[in-house]
């Protein structure tokens, strides 16, 4: 069978170039600048919530977590929560206001949490935790098979995946829920990896914190993540993830668990928090 | 003028029509070129100090555009946004080139266009593929034959 060379190629896509060229209208740079801003402010506006909320109003969402006794993310669409006070977006003060500036939306929720391993379930992964009480087996290169890396404890389970692009390349990540059984219990993390034929790990969105037999473990900055529940992608990049001060299982009451909803962003090196209470402490 | 803006006004034609070629349909290239300029100025401290940050800019297109491509989703709210009018392009009786990729494999398809529109080489879209070289090769190779089926008329014109 035939195949055109080279310079027959290039002579017809050369032409196609040319004839496609003359329609293109490029919307503009400043459209591109302005739409950037937009999100860029944006970005900025819901850490400054986040600050906010953790300096001035954290006993009122402990009541208000506490009250809430779900154990899921709410269901797009999304509204704005105790956790998420309305707040006027600060003024640019570098640039004067575009004359067409796009419409400030609220991310939606795009993508859900999914149980099990998905096309992770053969995946090698290297792992890596900050957590002293993870098993030195559940860190370095881990080995899945259908999810699970280990016969007994400690194990390593992968328990949920979730499909969002985090970093803005326009590709996919894909969300792990990590579980390092020790015990009954064990450290959790919430990992970005790209895909592939060899995944690696992106980065760790976040990770519990130590427990103890009473189900939670205070650092000394105080009480930090213990469980890390469901969590949801938002269509600007974002994950948004319920988290608990403490395991309940095992005789612990369900409800001695405080629940927050943390959102957390990539910045091209790690991830940051950037929405949401950063702290349990009352 | 910023650089960003020379930047823009030197690459967002080639970007956009790489990315009809791939999909067949220049308003969707164009809103997707678009949204990937967008995304590269949002990070351009950084971008400008690659050797090709137009690189990084095709990368996104593509990556949208495949996106899209499967499930199509945030491209139609993008474009009731951003699209002020219809858009004009070249009807696929007129580019004949667009009708015959559309029916390759997508990969065969990203790799003839990267190769013969964007003059990225064998080894380079081997890197962004993150597959061997030969198997770049191999899809230049069934990619060219497959055309040549389609655009024997053509290549008499061309040649």
């Amino acid at each position: 069978m035939t195949e055109f060379h080279d310079t027959d190629l290039r002579g017809i896509f050369s032409d196609f170039a040319d004839t496609a060229s003359r329609y293109v209208r490029p919307p503009g740079a400043d459209l591109a600048q302005r739409q950037a801003r937009v999100r860029i402010r944006n970005r900025r506006v819901l850490a400054t919530v986040a600050a906010a909320v953790a300096l001035l109003v954290p006993s009122g969402i402990i009541v208000a977590t506490q009250m809430n006794g779900s154990n899921s993310l709410p269901q797009p669409p999304t509204t704005p929560g105790p956790t998420a006070p309305t707040v006027t977006p600060p003024s640019p003060t570098a640039t004067p206001s575009p004359t067409a500036s796009p419409t400030t939306e609220p991310p939606e929720v795009v993508a859900q949490a999914v149980q099990g391993p998905g096309e992770l379930a053969n995946a090698k992964l290297t792992l890596s935790w900050t957590n002293p009480h993870a098993s030195p087996a559940c860190s370095g290169a881990v080995t899945f098979a259908n999810g699970v890396s280990g016969v007994s404890t400690p194990s390593v389970h992968i328990l949920s995946t979730m499909k969002l692009d985090v970093d803005g390349d326009g590709a996919e990540e894909i969300l792990a829920k990590i579980f390092c059984q020790t015990s009954e219990a064990g450290p959790l993390q919430l990992v970005a990896i790209r895909p592939g034929p060899n995944p690696t790990i992106l980065g760790v969105v976040v990770e519990s914190a130590d427990f103890d037999g009473n189900g939670r473990l205070d650092p000394p900055d105080g009480p930090g993540i213990v469980v890390i529940n469901d969590y949801v992608g938002l269509s600007d990049g974002t994950i948004r993830v319920e988290v608990a001060d403490r395991f309940t299982c095992c005789g612990i009451p369900v409800d001695s668990a405080l629940r927050q909803e943390r959102t957390y962003a990539w910045d091209g090196s790690s991830f940051v928090q950037v929405d949401g209470p950063t702290t349990f402490l009352e | 003028m910023d650089d960003f803006t020379d930047f823009y006004a030197a690459q967002f034609h080639g970007v956009t029509v790489q990315v009809f070629a791939y999909t067949g349909d220049l308003p969707l290239a164009q809103d997707i070129a678009q949204e990937a300029f967008t995304r590269a100025v949002m990070r351009w401290e950084k971008l400008r100090s690659y050797d090709d940050p137009a690189a990084w800019v095709r990368r996104v297109a593509f990556n949208l555009a495949a996106s899209r491509w499967r499930r199509g989703r945030i491209a139609a709210a993008y474009v009731r946004r951003q699209r002020a009018e219809h858009v004009e392009g070249p009807s696929p009786d007129r580019v004949a080139l667009a009708r015959a990729l559309a029916t390759l494999p997508e990969r065969h398809r990203r790799a003839v266009i990267l190769h013969y529109l964007a003059d990225m080489s064998i080894a380079d879209i081997a890197r962004q593929e993150n597959v061997p070289a030969n198997t770049v090769k191999s899809w230049l190779h069934r990619a060219r034959t497959e055309l040549a089926a389609q655009l024997g008329d053509l290549r008499e014109v061309s040649s």
